[in-house]
């Protein structure tokens, strides 16, 4: 196996872009058709969704071979990349989550500013786009590359963006009953049924990357392919990903559906902490998994 | 597009790799601890922050006989140039609409450009958190020099100059080479990747050579990589809870149930 | 080489046989590109397959030891197919010489020719002489009788001729024979007879290239030789783009040896004396000086080498100070030397610019060896294996009683001087940098090293110290090197002026010279030729004629006569080197003529003169007593007069053409280290890697060289490997009857096994240029190479041995 050009940091990077973009899309679409609005998701979203962003940040810099040259790249202008696209996407949108929350704390103390519907209107939907593409752009990020597996096929996007709804899903299961922000028993329900969907869809997305990836053309593809699903990576792929991640948190949506336990039962929580954990595993599988077989045209000797 | 052009003619190489060393002593990079690498005399094992150029080594033997085929991978100096296109600061960019280079000064060391590159040309360097490749001797070359790897060569398999008129000497080479019963001999990098500033004579198929046959820039797909990945926050997102959610059909069967801000059911 | 290595762009077909030109040439390997270029065949004759392989456009594999089976086979099928240039093996060679009635060869007494002695190991040779034309009495008005010259048939029919003699020879090595011994396929054993057959047409030429993979087997000499006789069948010496051409490992190997670096040699490869067989110089005068050939001016050589030696002290009335030369009682070479020393019966050694620890053949004899000595010096760039032989691994320091010096040597681009190449152009080269801390250039540590002698034997009066007392040691404080150039090239002592060639040395002790062959390229004191660097090349050919200086008298191309048919104009127009001018009635061109200038290509053979003289005008071959090409050897061979194919001294299989399997001349020097098939079934042999230098201190003490091969490995047969269950990357052990070594396996399709007799032969290859000393390690291939000569040269057998290999 070559040397990794990039680790945990990038992998736990990845897998909190999805988290942050993930959470807060949901929060926001949950209300998105629901016929009322929720603040309180929203405000819980964000609580949550900044934190985890400069966290990302910090993840990000430390990375870097000189983290104190960060600001070139917030000096440059180079649309074209999508690693300086996703950064530039992500400082705004710790900016505008910043506003959002300091929005929040005023709001605590019932001062109303004025204008501030307006505001906080453009801001949360500012705030969905931002989401979206912090989501995406990671995935973007890695098919932009000459690794096979990343590149071989246009599958990663979608297969990261389902991926992030579904532990946004989760994760507003867990942090609502942590922070004792009391779901009613509908959402509750409705979330857990779309984490499902989100995971059915994700299913079927790895299924056909691994299919289209073994009967790729692009030299190395199928041995990329055989990478994941046999050897360095097939036990995290198969263990963490489809059973802990994905095949075990559907049982259980399922055995919900059928049992129905009381929802704040400290067992509701286990099939969305598996899909959390499902999901950091998948990140692990695809950047390592990446780097198995070197660059398209530099084979292994 | 390259003026100048460096060609490999791989059908000439006997691998002698007095092109690693050269390349070596005229950027003072370090040799390092290696170990042999089984089944092959290939060494150092790969292009590396200080091994900017090694001659890989591929036998094969069959019934037609044994060949050992050896070709010396380094930066190619593409004109559409995967690791100029993703580098988010500019850092890596073309000079002289010919030269790629790294600015050391400038990188952050983010190794974008290393997923990038088709070739694996261009590697992280851990001592000074900058990513380092060959500069095709860009300092050499200005001055009039050609680059220290070609002055080395002793084979006659590496030469520098106008491109054009390399290419013309390639294809000659090449009717020489399938004359003499190598079909499948051909040159690389005439337009690969729009042009590439190091263009290879191959006595036989790309693949033999460890090259992709029909290389694509890192960015080729980029459009439809947004367009997948936001169309799926579109579609697969917005489709499970326009489902599940929508909640003005359902709002006068479920009058009593109201969400609660706050506490407990 | 007879000719050089720009020369080799002039070839149609190439041979690089016993030799990895590539890898171990790669710069000058550009002249054979540069020949395929143009369209020349490139072959390459090898046990395995190299990166000389991978370029060339014919491959053919052969067991290590079957040389001469192989060329012997190319000789029968250039002979049985009419494939020779008939007009220049009759003219040039001594194909049509009649030889004695009484000649019998290994045909006709199963492996051995006429006048073998068992109880000696050793021929006499008498029953190979030439016959003779009958005596004439000498001609009115002269004293002395005519010469007599060796009978000849110019028909080549006569059964004793050497032609007939040489054709029933290699009919025995027709190719289902030859296939059988070298396990070569024979359809491309009859490719390689075919493509280089070629060469046998007039206007062809093809140039043979070989090292070490001839010269290092107990049938060295034989092997070399053997290329010669095809060579001179297909009329490819003396043209440009032919030759038979010695690929020299250094350097500077080519000047070493032409001063005097073999041991039974003084500089310019005149014979040493020896004190039984000639006491004074009149005996060594009278025996060693031929009446035919250039040599008849041996003793102007001679005289004018003591002369340069003791100078003033060589007198006319001490036979040129000829006592105080040291004689020959013994040989003096490689191997006898270091079974002297371990036999206890040498006490210091001085090594320089070598690494014996490493390079010489069965390492347990040489290490044990050097530590019987009383004192060792060894002077080198770097630590060595040789100076670090007393803290080896597995040894006691504390029982090596023998004292070491270590001197620190200055590189080679940090000190001046010449430097003799392959093609024996002598090049001066000027010092670039100063060498680091107290490292010394050779010159001035043997210039100390003879003053401080001299110091200590300054009051003696004995004679005995004479010769060191007396030595002409002249160079200054410097020391000077044109001082010890212009003494090379010699003084004319009469006029006080630099000697303008060897033609004008004298045997009268007015002439002095330390290297004949040497002498003209510094002609005068503002001349030193050496150093020219006029790279002007007005032939188109790669003369170069004023670029450094070729000896003998600056000579591209030996033999050169030989470039034109017997009538004086050139083989091949493009190609020419000189003709016959009729206008001028001399020999012109762009080559300096290898022959008498003014002599004409019709001239007849005169009985009555001596020297060059007496030779004729198609005699192109002036160092040789008949003018002529020796493709039979009556002299000067110790093995037989055509080369015969006998096994190595250790080997897989029987002599399939004779019941003597091992080379009846040879000695064998420790007969209980032989190892046979029952434990050994595998050929091994040993070889160089471009990456690193000889004995390795040069290039295993850079980092950007040893990165390249960092490890001591094997190189072993896919099919070998799966049969021992070894894969690339383990470490295997190599064992032979001598010792064992372990490196790292290196599972490839390059070696392939061969069929002989039906058996399954393996062979593996290591490379020796590892040891104990440096930033890389491992130990030295040679650990497991026999003891055992070249019957002519003692040339250890470091190419072909029996051992096996194991998983470690």
């Amino acid at each position: 196996m070559d040397e990794m050009v990039w680790g945990w940091k990038i992998t736990a990077y990845i897998w909190i872009a999805g988290l942050a973009g993930g959470t807060y899309m949901c929060a926001i679409l949950v209300n998105l058709w629901d016929g009322r609005w929720h603040r309180e998701s929203v405000r819980a979203a964000t609580f949550l969704t900044v934190p985890l962003l400069l966290i990302g940040a910090a993840l990000l810099t430390a990375d870097l071979g000189q983290p104190a040259r960060f600001w070139h790249l917030l000096a440059a202008w180079r649309p074209g990349s999508p690693m300086w696209l996703g950064t530039y996407v992500l400082v705004l949108g710790s900016i505008v989550g910043g506003g959002l929350i300091i929005h929040e704390a005023i709001d605590a103390f019932k001062v109303r500013l004025p204008g501030a519907d307006t505001l906080e209107f453009l801001v949360t939907w500012l705030g969905l786009i931002f989401a979206a593409v912090v989501a995406t752009y990671v995935a973007v990020l890695l098919t932009s590359t000459s690794r096979v597996f990343w590149s071989a096929t246009p599958l990663l996007p979608a297969l990261f963006v389902v991926s992030a709804l579904s532990m946004g899903a989760a994760t507003i299961l867990i942090f609502t009953r942590f922070l004792n922000l009391q779901l009613s028993e509908r959402m509750a329900t409705r979330l857990r049924q779309a984490d499902a969907i989100f995971v059915v869809f994700e299913l079927a997305i790895l299924a056909a990357l691994m299919v289209t990836l073994v009967f790729s053309s692009t030299p190395l593809a199928s041995k990329a392919a055989q990478d994941i699903l046999i050897a360095p990576l097939g036990p995290a792929f198969w263990l963490g990903v489809v059973v802990v991640g994905l095949i075990a948190p559907l049982i259980i949506e399922i055995l919900v559906e059928r049992i129905k336990p009381k929802t704040m039962a400290p067992v509701m929580l286990v099939g969305p902490i598996l899909v959390l954990i499902g999901s950091l595993v998948l990140r692990y599988v695809v950047v390592f998994g990446g780097q198995t077989q070197a660059w398209i045209s530099r084979p292994p000797v | 597009m390259a003026k100048n052009a460096m060609l490999i003619d791989t059908s000439k190489c006997i691998a002698c790799r007095g092109c690693q060393v050269a390349c070596k002593e005229w950027n003072d990079l370090r040799a390092g601890k290696t170990k042999m690498i089984p089944g092959t005399y290939q060494n150092p094992p790969a292009i590396a922050a200080n091994t900017w150029t090694i001659v890989r080594y591929s036998e094969k033997s069959d019934d037609n006989g044994t060949r050992w085929l050896f070709r010396k991978e380094q930066c190619l100096h593409c004109d559409q140039a995967s690791c100029v296109e993703v580098c988010p600061t500019g850092a890596m960019a073309k000079h002289y609409d010919e030269f790629v280079e790294v600015d050391q000064e400038w990188c952050i060391g983010c190794r974008y450009c290393v997923q990038a590159c088709p070739f694996g040309a261009v590697q992280f360097d851990e001592t000074t958190g900058t990513v380092k490749k060959c500069t095709l001797c860009i300092d050499r070359v200005l001055t009039g020099l050609e680059p220290a790897c070609v002055k080395a060569c002793p084979s006659g398999a590496l030469s520098f100059g106008d491109r054009e008129k390399l290419l013309t000497v390639a294809r000659g080479r090449v009717d020489t080479l399938r004359a003499r019963g190598s079909g499948s001999s051909g040159v690389y990098g005439k337009d690969e990747l729009g042009g590439l500033k190091v263009i290879y004579i191959l006595n036989g198929p790309p693949v033999a050579y460890g090259l992709a046959p029909n290389p694509q820039v890192a960015t080729a797909s980029l459009s439809s990589s947004w367009l997948s990945g936001l169309l799926a926050t579109g579609v697969l997102a917005s489709l499970p809870f326009w489902f599940l959610f929508r909640r003005k059909r359902e709002l006068a069967a479920e009058t009593q149930e109201v969400l609660p801000t706050t506490g407990g059911e | 080489m007879t000719n050089h290595w720009i020369d080799v762009k002039n070839a149609d077909v190439i041979l690089v046989f016993g030799s990895n030109a590539a890898e171990n040439h790669p710069v000058s390997f550009g002249w054979v590109m540069d020949a395929v270029d143009k369209g020349a065949k490139l072959i390459n004759v090898d046990p395995r397959f190299t990166r000389t392989s991978s370029v060339a456009h014919l491959y053919a594999p052969l067991r290590s030891g079957s040389d001469i089976a192989f060329i012997g086979g190319m000789i029968n099928y250039v002979i049985q197919n009419k494939r020779y240039n008939e007009e220049y093996v009759v003219s040039y060679t001594n194909a049509a010489t009649i030889v004695s009635a009484d000649f019998k060869g290994p045909g006709d007494l199963d492996g051995l020719f006429v006048g073998y002695n068992e109880k000696n190991r050793a021929y006499d040779a008498s029953k190979w002489q030439y016959q003779l034309e009958p005596e004439q009495p000498p001609p009115e008005g002269a004293t002395t009788k005519p010469l007599r010259f060796p009978r000849e048939d110019r028909t080549l029919q006569d059964s004793n001729c050497v032609f007939q003699l040489m054709k029933k020879h290699y009919s025995r090595y027709d190719p289902d024979t030859v296939s059988r011994i070298t396990g070569t396929p024979k359809e491309v054993f009859l490719k390689v007879c075919e493509l280089y057959a070629s060469t046998g047409e007039p206007e062809k030429a093809g140039s043979i290239m070989y090292a070490m993979g001839q010269t290092q087997h107990t049938v060295g000499t034989q092997n070399v030789r053997a290329l010669a006789i095809l060579q001179l069948l297909l009329g490819n010496i003396g043209v440009a783009g032919g030759g038979v051409n010695a690929l020299r490992g250094l350097f500077n190997v080519q000047g070493s040896t032409d001063m005097s670096l073999l041991s039974n040699m003084l500089p310019g490869y005149i014979g040493l004396p020896e004190q039984a067989k000639h006491p004074r110089l009149k005996d060594y005068i009278e025996k060693e000086t031929p009446a035919v050939s250039y040599w008849n001016n041996k003793p102007a050589f001679f005289v004018s080498l003591l002369k340069a030696w003791w100078g003033n002290a060589a007198t006319k009335e001490n036979d040129f100070a000829y006592d105080f030369l040291p004689k020959g009682n013994g040989n003096y070479s490689w191997i006898p030397l270091f079974e002297a020393m371990h036999a206890g019966k040498i006490n210091g050694l001085i090594v320089l610019g070598q690494n014996p620890a490493v390079s010489g053949a069965d390492q347990s004899v040489v290490r044990a060896a050097l530590g019987k000595l009383d004192w060792l010096v060894v002077s080198d760039l770097w630590e060595t294996e040789t100076m670090s032989f007393w803290k080896r691994p597995g040894v006691n320091p504390a029982q090596i009683r023998t004292e070491v010096f270590a001197l620190p040597a200055a590189a080679s681009v940090e000190r001046s001087g010449s430097v003799t190449n392959s093609a024996r152009w002598i090049m001066w080269r000027w010092k670039a940098i100063d060498p680091p801390g107290d490292a010394k250039p050779d010159l001035w540590m043997l210039d100390r090293l003879y003053k401080a002698i001299r110091k200590a034997y300054k009051d003696s009066t004995t004679p005995k110290d004479r010769p060191i007392l007396d030595l002409n040691w002249s160079y200054g404080d410097g020391p000077e090197y044109d001082a010890v150039a212009k003494e090379v090239n010699g003084y004319d002592l009469s006029q006080g002026k630099l000697a303008p060639g060897f033609a004008a040395l004298k045997a009268d002790g007015t002439t002095s010279c330390g290297n004949w062959i040497y002498s003209g390229f510094y002609p005068d004191g503002n001349t030193n030729k050496a150093a020219g660097r006029d790279n002007k090349d007005p032939s188109g050919l790669g003369f170069h004629p004023g670029w450094g200086f070729a000896w003998p008298a600056n000579r591209r191309i030996l033999y050169n006569r030989c470039s034109t048919k017997p009538d004086g104009t050139p083989w091949n127009e493009k190609k020419k080197v000189i003709w016959w001018d009729a206008n001028q009635k001399k020999w012109i061109g762009n080559d300096v003529p290898d022959f008498v200038p003014t002599k004409a290509p019709d001239a007849k053979r005169n009985p009555q003169a001596l020297g060059l003289a007496a030779l004729g005008g198609t005699d192109a071959f002036i160092m040789k007593t008949d003018g002529k090409g020796w493709t039979f050897a009556p002299a000067g061979i110790v093995d037989g007069p055509l080369p015969e194919h006998y096994e190595p001294l250790e080997s897989p299989v029987g002599n399939a053409l004779s019941q003597v399997n091992f080379n009846p001349a040879s000695k064998v020097w420790r007969p209980d280290e032989v190892g046979k098939t029952d434990k050994f079934p595998i050929v091994g042999t040993t070889y160089r890697l471009s990456e690193h230098m000889q004995a390795g201190a040069m290039s295993r003490n850079l980092p950007w060289l040893a990165e390249l091969m960092p490890e001591l490995f094997v190189e072993i047969g896919t099919e070998l490997a799966s049969e021992k269950g070894i894969k690339s990357g383990d470490l295997v052990v190599v064992r032979t009857a001598r010792g064992e070594v372990t490196g790292t396996a290196l599972v490839t399709t390059r070696f392939k096994p061969f069929t002989i007799e039906g058996k399954i032969i393996h062979q593996i290859g290591i490379p020796w240029h590892f040891g104990y000393v440096g930033i890389i390690t491992g130990d030295s291939a040679n650990v497991l190479t026999p003891h055992v000569g070249d019957a002519n040269t003692m040339m250890p057998e470091y190419k072909a041995f029996l051992c096996n290999v194991e998983k470690a």
